[in-house]
Parts: C-alpha cells; sequence; structure tokens
C-alpha cells in the first residue's frame, strides 16, 4: 500500500520484495528492508549477492517481480520527475566522453539537479586534488570517479546510491573520500554504500547491511553492534569468543560484551566475517 | 531548476546532449557534408564529355535531375542513420543508467529524441542542402579549371535549375513532392513506433500498430460521416495499407541493416 505522507515515510521501505534475472536463479526472496532518513549505510555482501542490483532496483532502474519498494512513499520504478531530482546514483561503471572537458559537462549535467552547488563540487574536486578544467579523456577512471563522486555530492540529494564507490580509487583518496562523505553530507541525506571492500567504509558509515541468500539477514547501527559485542586482539582465545581469526600474533575475536565493560571499536570486516558464518545471532541484527 | 519548465529542461537536455555527443557531431557533419559533396561531383563529371582540346558539360538540361538523386541519397541515408540510432544510449549499460536516471519526465526525454532524430535532421537538411550544392558546384568548377584548364562548360547552379520555369522542369518537381510525401509517411510511422517503444513495455510495436490502426479508422469514420466528400474519405482509406506498407518496410530495412 501506498504511504500516504512522502514526509512520515521512511527513507525506504522494501516489502516482500521478489527479483530474478532467469527462471532459476531468483536473487532476492520475499525481502524486506526498512531505511529511515540521514544515515550512511554500509550494503556489505559476497560477490554475486546482488549488491548491485539491490542498488537498482532502490533506483527504479529495474522493477521487483514481486512486492514493493516505496522511496520517500513512492514507487522508484515509476521513475517520477520528483524522484529522480532527489536520489543519485554513483554506478559502478560509466563512461565520460572523452573529448569533453570537466567543467563544460558538468555545467551542462547539473542542470537537471535543482539543489546543485558549484561551489561544493569544486570545493570536493580540490580536495580529491583534481581539477575541472582537464578533459575526461586526460583522467585516469579513478580520477573520473572522484569527478563522480563530487558531482554525486553536489548534487545535495536527499538519497545517494554508491555502488562500489572506492573501485579505483588510490589509498590516500580512499581516506579522502571518508572524510569527505563526513565533511560534506547534511543530516538529513541518506547514503546507502554498496561495497565487497569492509576495510574502505570503515570509520565511515553509521550501519550495517547485510545481502546473503537473497534476504537481508542483517541490519543494525555500528553503535548497537558495539553495545552488544567486544572485539579485540589477544594473545590467548577468549574462552566465550563467538567467532576469532587467526592473526599473525594472536587472535582477533568477538565476542558478547560483558556487564560494565567499555565499548570496542568496531571492526567491521571481522563482524561481517561473523556475520557470514553465523556466528552472530541474526535475530538481534533484525 | 526544481520548478522549471518542461521547455528548460527540453534545453537542459539539447545541451547535456551536445556536451555528450560534441565529438561525435563534429567528425559526422564535415564527413557527411563531404560525402555529399563527392557524390554531387561523380553525378557532374559522369555527364562531363572529356574534351582534351574543350571539356563540355552536356547534362545541362539534366541539372534539376542531377541535383535529386544527391538530395535523396542524402536524405534517405540520413534519415535512416539518425532516427534508427534513436535510444541508442539504451543499449550501452553505463549510459542507459545516466540517462534514465536523468531528471527529467519521460515526455521531455521523448520530445528531445523526436526533435533530434527527426526534426532537426529534416530541417537541417532542407537548409543545409543548396549549401552543400552551392559548396559542389564550387569544387566541380575549380577541379574542371585545374584537371581541364579554362572554357569548360559548367552545371547550373541549384538555384538556376529550380527556377528556371518550363514544361521539362515539371516531372523533377513532381518526383521531389512526391519523395516528401513518402518521407512523411515513412517518419510518421517510425515516429509513433519509437513513441510506443518508449510506453510499451511489451509488445509495445504491436500495440503501436494496433493503436496507429484504430487512430486512422477512428479518423475515416469521423470524416466520413462528416459532411465532407466522400473522395477525402476514401483516401483516408488508404492509409492503413500505406502504413502496412512503410511499416514493412522499416521492418525490412532493419533487418538489411
Amino acid at each position: 500500500m501506498q504511504h500516504s505522507s512522502i514526509t512520515e515515510a521512511p527513507h525506504i521501505d522494501i516489502q516482500d520484495m521478489d527479483f530474478t534475472y532467469s527462471a532459476r536463479v531468483r536473487l532476492f526472496d520475499a525481502l524486506r528492508w526498512r531505511l529511515e532518513r540521514g544515515s550512511i549505510t554500509g550494503l556489505l555482501g559476497k560477490n554475486g549477492a546482488g549488491k548491485s542490483t539491490f542498488l537498482r532496483l532502490v533506483a527504479g532502474l529495474l522493477q521487483p517481480h514481486g512486492g514493493a519498494i516505496y522511496q520517500a512513499g513512492v514507487r522508484p520504478g515509476d521513475r517520477s520527475l520528483a524522484l529522480l531530482q532527489s536520489q543519485f546514483l554513483v554506478p559502478d561503471a560509466f563512461e565520460f566522453p572523452a573529448r569533453s572537458r570537466v567543467s563544460s559537462y558538468v555545467k551542462a549535467w547539473s542542470a537537471f539537479y535543482p539543489a546543485f552547488s558549484f561551489e561544493k563540487f569544486e570545493q570536493i574536486l580540490s580536495d580529491f586534488q583534481t581539477s575541472s578544467a582537464r578533459r575526461f579523456g586526460e583522467m585516469s577512471f579513478g580520477q573520473q570517479k572522484k569527478v563522480h563522486i563530487a558531482f554525486a555530492l553536489a548534487t545535495n540529494c536527499p538519497l545517494l546510491l554508491m555502488d562500489e564507490p572506492t573501485n579505483g580509487l588510490d589509498i590516500p583518496s580512499k581516506s579522502y573520500f571518508r572524510k569527505i562523505l563526513g565533511r560534506f553530507l547534511a543530516d538529513e541525506q541518506s547514503v546507502i554504500i554498496s561495497t565487497h571492500q569492509v576495510k574502505d567504509v570503515e570509520n565511515l558509515i553509521d550501519r550495517i547491511a547485510v545481502l546473503e541468500g537473497g534476504k537481508m539477514i542483517f541490519d543494525q547501527t555500528l553503535d548497537s553492534i558495539t553495545q552488544q559485542y567486544s572485539m579485540g586482539l589477544s594473545t590467548s582465545l577468549p574462552e566465550d569468543a563467538l567467532y576469532h581469526e587467526l592473526m599473525g600474533g594472536g587472535y582477533q575475536f568477538l565476542r558478547q560484551r560483558r556487564e560494565g565493560e567499555t565499548q570496542t571499536p568496531m571492526q567491521l570486516e571481522l563482524f561481517f566475517n561473523a556475520i557470514l558464518s553465523g556466528k552472530v545471532n541474526l535475530t538481534n541484527g533484525l | 531548476m526544481s520548478t522549471g519548465t518542461t521547455l528548460q529542461r527540453f534545453f537542459a537536455l539539447l545541451r547535456f546532449d551536445i556536451s555528450r555527443n560534441t565529438r561525435a557531431y563534429m567528425v559526422l557533419l564535415p564527413g557527411f557534408v563531404l560525402f555529399l559533396c563527392v557524390l554531387q561531383l561523380l553525378f557532374w563529371f559522369g555527364e562531363t564529355n572529356f574534351n582534351p582540346v574543350s571539356t563540355t558539360y552536356a547534362g545541362t538540361s539534366l541539372n534539376k535531375q542531377l541535383y535529386f538523386p544527391t538530395y535523396l541519397i542524402g536524405f534517405i541515408g540520413l534519415v535512416l542513420f539518425v532516427t534508427s540510432n534513436s535510444f541508442s544510449y539504451l543499449h550501452k549499460k553505463d549510459l542507459a543508467i545516466q540517462h534514465l536516471l536523468l531528471p527529467a519526465t519521460r515526455q521531455e526525454k521523448f520530445f528531445y529524441e523526436f526533435f533530434i532524430r527527426v526534426i532537426a535532421v529534416v530541417v537541417v537538411y532542407h537548409l543545409a542542402f543548396p549549401l552543400i550544392a552551392m559548396l559542389a558546384h564550387a569544387l566541380y568548377l575549380a577541379l574542371s579549371l585545374l584537371l581541364f584548364g579554362p572554357g569548360g562548360a559548367a552545371p547550373e547552379t541549384i538555384w538556376q535549375a529550380f527556377s528556371r520555369q518550363g514544361p521539362e522542369n515539371e516531372k523533377p518537381e513532381f518526383a521531389f513532392i512526391l519523395s516528401s510525401a513518402v518521407f512523411c509517411l515513412f517518419l510518421l510511422p517510425i515516429s509513433a513506433l519509437f513513441l510506443g517503444g518508449l510506453y510499451f513495455k511489451k509488445l509495445n510495436w504491436l500495440i503501436t500498430y494496433l493503436i496507429l490502426q484504430l487512430g486512422v479508422i477512428l479518423i475515416g469514420l469521423a470524416i466520413g460521416s462528416s459532411p465532407i466528400s466522400s473522395q477525402v474519405f476514401l483516401i483516408m482509406c488508404w492509409w492503413p495499407r500505406i502504413t502496412r506498407t512503410a511499416f514493412w518496410t522499416v521492418v525490412c530495412l532493419g533487418c538489411c541493416g
């Protein structure tokens, strides 16, 4: 049922969504998920879990075969003007015209986004140490990706969808990416970052959602995770460890947080692996 | 431009198209002009008597007919190439994502495509063809002077050829009008079919065709039941056949392509 009020509706509401590319492979099966406004969500999953397809469904590029998706109360599949102006997708692969200058191309492209800020765009590009005076043909894929990310942030769209945004970025740029996203996002903006490079979004996201087996098997804020679990490094394996990984000099472990124990920093990769191993109580997650 | 008018976004789409395809336009347009010039020169030089003493142009009475094939070949080639590439970005995943998520309505995206692929092509071609013919004429004069020296006869310019009066000109003028009419009937189903392709997700060609047929029948009935002469109604009755013929011609050309 369509929500009566767009403003009261959750930013994304997915109800029993089914999706399949072929009759034999069912990618999503009665998937349910809700996203409230103003969070940076890391959409995690193994290769082939359907992260990119999920983002395309949310953006309205694909239509679910069963169930429904609502973005701010409206179906994204209709691709209404208001919806298109309120979201921006940074795809994994894209193509810019090699002969065009960044500045002239962005000028033509930005005309479609009512809240676009050229000042913000130039600032982000400068933080990324890239210039808008260059032609796309003179830029590497990573540099073009920086332009795409800068453009996405400068649109000021309430919903940003980023598919593997750190792919192609060098190590300093990955760090800049985290800083820039933290600095230029407004409180009411929501971001979904799909990635399988969990380390790249550490210290950036405030919520994680894990796609596995056609369902969203885990969805929690980082704060609630660190309230429930402790993660650390030890030379000996704690008896109550739920999950552990052998490190060079000991064990990286995950266990239930004890009463009165201080919260430990989130170790995203360890936690993600623990979820996939089935060692984390998923009923806490969803 | 959140509350911007449709016209503003339409022009924004045009600007965006130009910024995306600048290179293609810069290569294709001069290439096309060059192709037509060479074609026209081939026709003219084919009508030239290569006499070592004095070069004479033998096709003076055929001037208009010699302009006409170039005009027709250019028009057919351009329309087929440009119109058949409508919505070509949908075949490339990366470009399709960008265009489908571009904040403009379906109508705006369609009319921009229709404008670029149909209206602009027809208008620009008809404005450009006399200039191309003049360029070809100048090239003919220069080349014949270079190859055969002074004293050769030149073909008429396009303005002279089409402003000359007399019974000998009636036939090519009629062919000119007829070909325009045929192309209108070509463009109409093509335009309608890509509009249908945009709106109907499944069996778009069949649904569009049925709607076209229904529309033609309704218009025919409306005219037939009105006091307008029955001759008009009879002409309208022929439309479905012409539409069907034009449709299958387009399908055949598409398959050949």
